[in-house]
C-alpha cells in the first residue's frame, strides 16, 4: 500500500525524547523535522513547507507551547493536528484551544496516537480487535461495550455488502464515501488493518485498486466478526 | 446537537456527553439536521462534514444562517485537512478527530460552551 510520506514537526530540546521519537518513526513513511526551539518550526510553517502534524513541548523555547500555538493559529492560520509533549499533564489548554498530550517518556501508545492522527498505522497488528478504547470511553461499562460490539457487527456488515456491490458497479466515489463512514467503527475496536484498508479506499485508491481492497476488507470484517461472536456474543462469554 | 452518520460514533458521543451531563439530540444526515435546527434551539453543534444528502459546506452555511452564535465543533477524520481548513474559514470553532479521546471531547465541549 503506497501511503504518502507524512511530515512531522517535532519541537522538543530533550535529546532523549528526540531519539526515541525518531527511532520509532524512522520507517520511510514519515519525515521528522527536529527543532530545539519553536522558532525553527515557525519558520518551516511560514515558508509553507509540508507539515501534517506538529508536536511541541509545553516549555518549548522561546515562548512556551501556549504562546507559540496561539501565534501559529492566529497569525499563520496553522490548523494541522497538534500534540503537546509533557511529563505530567493529561491535556494542554491555551486561551483558545485544547491539545492532546504525548506523555514523556514516550511509550508505544503515545506514538500510536500520532500514527492515528495521521490516519496511518505503521505496523499491521496481529491483534484482530481490542476493547481498550471502548473501556476507556465508558469507564468499563459492560452494557455499553456489549452494545457497541453488537452494533459493529450489525452496522458494518451491511455496509461491507454495499461495498461489494459498489465495487462490482465500479462506483468508486461511493465506495470512498462508504469506506470513510465505516473507518471509525474499525478504529473503535482498534482493528488497525480494517481502518487502514478503509482509509486507503477512502482517500488513496486508484480505480485498479478497489476490487482487491474491498475483498481484503470483507475478509478482515468476517474474521473480526467471527471472533467477536465467539468471544462476546454467546451467552456464556458476554462481558 | 450531534450530526453524524456512523452509528458507533453516535453511540459513543451520546454516551460520553450524556455522562458529562448534556442533553444530546442526534441527526444522522444533513436534511434531518436542518429540519431540527429550524425547529429547536441548541447550545452547541458537533458535526461531521461528510454526511448523506448535504455537503459539509452546506450544513455549516445553514447553521451559520440559522443560529450564528452557536459554536460548531467539527468531527473529522485525520485525513481531512483541506476540508477542516475550509471549515475554519467558514467560521467553525474547533475540531476533534474520530475516534475521539474522551477527555479531549469533554474539554473541547466545555470550552466551546463557556464561550457562548
Amino acid at each position: 500500500m503506497n501511503t504518502p510520506v507524512k511530515h512531522i514537526l517535532f519541537v522538543d530540546a530533550d535529546r532523549e525524547a528526540q531519539s526515541r521519537f525518531n527511532s520509532y518513526f524512522d520507517t520511510g513513511s514519515f519525515l521528522v523535522y527536529n527543532f530545539n526551539s519553536a522558532m525553527g518550526a515557525i519558520q518551516h510553517i511560514k515558508e509553507s513547507k509540508p507539515a501534517d502534524v506538529l508536536i511541541i513541548n509545553e516549555n518549548a523555547k522561546p515562548m512556551g507551547a501556549a504562546q507559540t500555538l496561539n501565534y501559529l493559529s492566529d497569525e499563520l492560520q496553522f490548523k494541522a493536528k497538534t500534540f503537546v509533549t509533557s511529563e505530567s499533564k493529561g491535556s494542554f489548554e491555551t486561551d483558545s484551544a485544547v491539545y492532546e498530550v504525548l506523555k514523556k517518556p514516550f511509550d508505544e501508545t503515545e506514538f500510536q496516537k500520532v500514527e492515528s492522527a495521521l490516519g496511518y498505522t505503521k505496523k499491521i497488528s496481529d491483534e484482530l480487535y481490542s476493547l481498550d478504547y471502548l473501556k476507556e470511553l465508558s469507564d468499563g461499562d459492560t452494557v455499553f461495550i456489549n452494545q457497541s460490539i453488537q452494533m459493529f457487527i450489525e452496522t458494518v456488515g451491511p455496509r461491507i455488502e454495499e461495498l461489494k456491490a459498489l465495487s462490482a458497479a465500479k462506483a468508486y466515489q461511493k465506495i470512498a464515501e462508504v469506506a470513510h463512514n465505516i473507518k471509525p467503527s474499525f478504529e473503535m475496536i482498534l482493528n488497525k488493518r480494517g481502518a487502514e484498508l478503509c482509509n486507503f479506499l477512502a482517500h488513496h485508491a486508484a480505480p485498479g485498486d478497489f476490487k482487491s481492497y474491498v475483498e481484503d476488507l470483507n475478509e478482515e470484517f468476517l474474521l473480526v466478526e467471527k471472533h467477536l461472536r465467539e468471544d462476546f456474543l454467546s451467552k456464556e462469554n458476554s462481558l | 446537537m450531534v450530526i453524524e452518520d456512523n452509528p458507533m460514533v453516535v453511540k459513543s458521543l451520546e454516551f460520553k456527553l450524556s455522562k458529562d451531563g448534556y442533553d444530546v439530540v442526534v441527526a444522522e444526515d444533513g436534511r434531518t439536521a436542518m429540519k431540527l435546527l429550524s425547529e429547536s434551539a441548541f447550545d452547541l453543534i458537533l458535526t461531521d462534514l461528510m454526511l448523506p444528502f448535504v455537503s459539509g459546506n452546506e450544513i455549516i452555511e445553514f447553521i451559520k444562517s440559522e443560529c450564528p452564535d452557536v459554536p460548531i465543533i467539527v468531527l473529522s477524520t485525520s485525513t481531512q485537512e483541506d476540508i477542516i481548513t475550509e471549515a475554519f474559514t467558514m467560521g467553525v470553532d474547533d475540531f476533534i478527530t474520530k475516534p475521539f479521546s474522551p477527555n479531549e471531547l469533554s474539554l473541547r465541549v466545555k470550552r466551546s460552551l463557556a464561550k457562548v
